[in-house]
C-alpha cells in the first residue's frame, strides 16, 4: 500500500505535481520501462516514484527543466531498479567495498580538460545507482540526510553508496589506466 | 601535502565537474520533454497519479482541519456552558448561522435544534453516479456517490446541534442561494478542479454537498432530498 507522507499544500503544489507528471511521465514510464521490460510494473514505478516526488516536492524549482528532469529521472530509476531487485531477489550492484584501499589518480601531469573529460566517459560506464548518488551530492548539493529521504534508503546506506561510488568510479578510471601511476599498481 | 592528498584534492575537483557534464550530457540525451514519443503510460496511470496528487491534497487540508478543530472543540464547550446558563428560547434560535471567514476556511455554527434519526437521500442524481458507501462518524452520516470517471458527489447530514462546519475557501466564491425555501451558504470552487460545497439547514438537519460537479446539479441534488 502506497503511503504518502504529504507535501501538497495548496493549490499552487497540485499545480505544479500536475505539471510535473505531464512534462515527465512519459520520460519515467520510458525509463522505468526500460529497466522493467513490463509495462505494468513500470507504471508502478512511475506512481510510487510519484509519491516520492511529492513527498519531496519543495526541493523541485520547474524552472529548472534540466534539474527537474533529472531528479525525477533518478526517483523512478532508484525505485525501478529497486523492483528489479525485489523481484529477482538479487541484482548485483557492482560491489566495491572491498577497494577501500584504492590507488589514487594521477591527475596532475594531464590537462585538466583531458582529465574532466576521462572522469566523464567513466561516470558514463557507472552503475545506476552510483552515478545517481553523485548526481544528487554533486549537481543538487544535497545532504547526506536529504539523499536518504529522496531515495527512502538510510544516512547510513547513502554514505556507504558514496563511498562505492567514488571508488568504483576510480576503478573504472584504473581499468582506462591513463589516470593512474603504472608503478602504483598491485 | 604529500602528492597523494595533493591528488585527493585534484580528483574531488576535477570530480565535480565532470560529474556535471556527465549530468548536462545525460539529460541532453533523454531528449525534451515536448519531443513526440510513442510509448507513453496509459490513461489509468494518468488516474492513478492524479489521485494521488488529491489524496495528498485532502490529507494536507484533513491535518489543517484538525489543527484547527482542537481550538474549535474548545470553543464549543465555551459554548455550551454560555447554552447551559440561558433560556431555553435563546437556546432554540432557529437557524442562527454565522459565517466566519478564517484565513483558510470559513467556519458555519448552527444554532440548536432537534436530532434527526432517519438517513435523508437525494432521490435526483445527475446521470452515472450510483451510490458507493453510506459511512456514520459520530452523529454524521456520510453518503459517497461516484461514476466511471472518478467524480464523486459527498453528501452529509448530522442533526442540527450546536457545532461548527469548516468550509475550504481557499479556492472557492462564496454566494447565498436557495434549496427547498432555505437559505444555503454555497462555496463555488473556481476552476474544474476545485470542488464546489452547498450547507443548509431543513427539518432539524445540517447538510453538506460536495463535488466537483456543477453548483446547479448540487442544489438540484440538494432540492431532491427526501428520507
Amino acid at each position: 500500500m502506497i503511503v504518502l507522507a504529504m507535501a501538497i499544500e495548496n493549490h499552487d503544489d497540485r499545480e505544479k505535481a500536475a505539471e510535473i507528471y505531464r512534462l515527465y511521465s512519459t520520460t519515467m514510464f520510458r525509463i522505468a520501462k526500460g529497466i522493467l521490460h513490463d509495462t505494468h510494473l513500470a507504471e508502478d514505478a512511475v506512481s510510487e516514484a510519484f509519491v516520492r516526488i511529492i513527498d519531496n516536492l519543495e526541493k523541485i524549482n520547474l524552472s529548472d527543466r534540466n534539474k527537474t528532469k533529472g531528479f525525477v529521472v533518478i526517483i523512478v530509476r532508484h525505485i525501478a531498479i529497486d523492483m528489479l531487485r525485489r523481484q529477482k531477489r538479487f541484482v548485483p550492484l557492482d560491489d566495491h567495498s572491498d577497494y577501500t584501499e584504492c590507488r589514487e589518480p594521477v591527475l596532475s601531469s594531464l590537462a585538466s580538460d583531458e582529465a574532466c573529460s576521462k572522469i566523464a566517459d567513466a561516470m558514463a560506464k557507472l552503475n545506476r545507482n552510483y552515478s545517481d548518488i553523485l548526481y544528487l551530492k554533486t549537481v543538487f548539493n544535497y545532504s547526506n540526510d536529504e539523499i536518504a529521504k529522496i531515495l527512502g534508503i538510510s544516512r547510513d546506506n547513502v554514505n556507504v553508496r558514496l563511498h562505492r561510488a567514488r571508488n568504483a568510479l576510480k576503478q573504472q578510471l584504473m581499468k582506462e589506466d591513463d589516470l593512474y601511476d603504472r608503478k602504483g599498481k598491485k | 601535502m604529500t602528492e597523494k592528498e595533493k591528488n585527493e584534492i585534484i580528483f574531488d575537483a576535477m570530480l565535480k565537474i565532470a560529474v556535471m557534464e556527465a549530468f548536462e550530457q545525460e539529460m541532453s540525451e533523454l531528449g525534451s520533454e515536448g519531443a513526440e514519443v510513442t510509448d507513453r503510460p496509459s490513461p489509468e496511470l494518468d488516474r492513478r497519479v492524479k489521485r494521488l496528487i488529491d489524496k495528498s491534497y485532502m490529507k494536507s487540508k484533513m491535518q489543517r482541519y484538525l489543527k484547527l478543530t482542537g481550538k474549535i472543540a474548545v470553543c464549543i464547550c465555551i459554548a455550551f456552558s454560555l447554552i447551559s446558563l440561558s433560556v431555553r428560547a435563546t437556546r432554540n434560535a432557529i437557524f442562527n448561522a454565522i459565517i466566519e471567514f478564517q484565513e483558510k476556511y470559513a467556519r458555519v455554527n448552527f444554532g440548536d435544534s432537534e436530532a434527526v434519526n432517519d438517513i435523508y437521500r437525494p432521490t435526483y442524481l445527475p446521470e452515472g453516479f450510483s451510490e458507493i458507501s453510506t459511512a456514520k462518524f459520530g452523529n454524521t452520516v456520510m453518503i459517497k456517490y461516484s461514476k466511471a470517471d472518478d467524480a464523486e458527489i459527498v453528501l452529509s447530514q448530522r442533526p442540527a446541534e450546536s457545532g461548527a462546519l469548516l468550509v475550504d475557501n481557499e479556492n472557492t466564491d462564496y454566494t447565498e442561494v436557495e434549496v427547498s425555501g432555505a437559505t444555503a451558504y454555497l462555496f463555488r470552487g473556481s476552476s474544474a478542479d476545485d470542488t464546489s460545497t452547498l450547507i443548509w439547514q431543513a427539518n432539524g438537519t445540517v447538510f453538506e454537498l460536495t463535488s466537483r460537479i456543477s453548483s446547479d446539479e448540487l442544489i438540484k441534488i440538494g432540492e431532491s432530498l427526501k428520507k
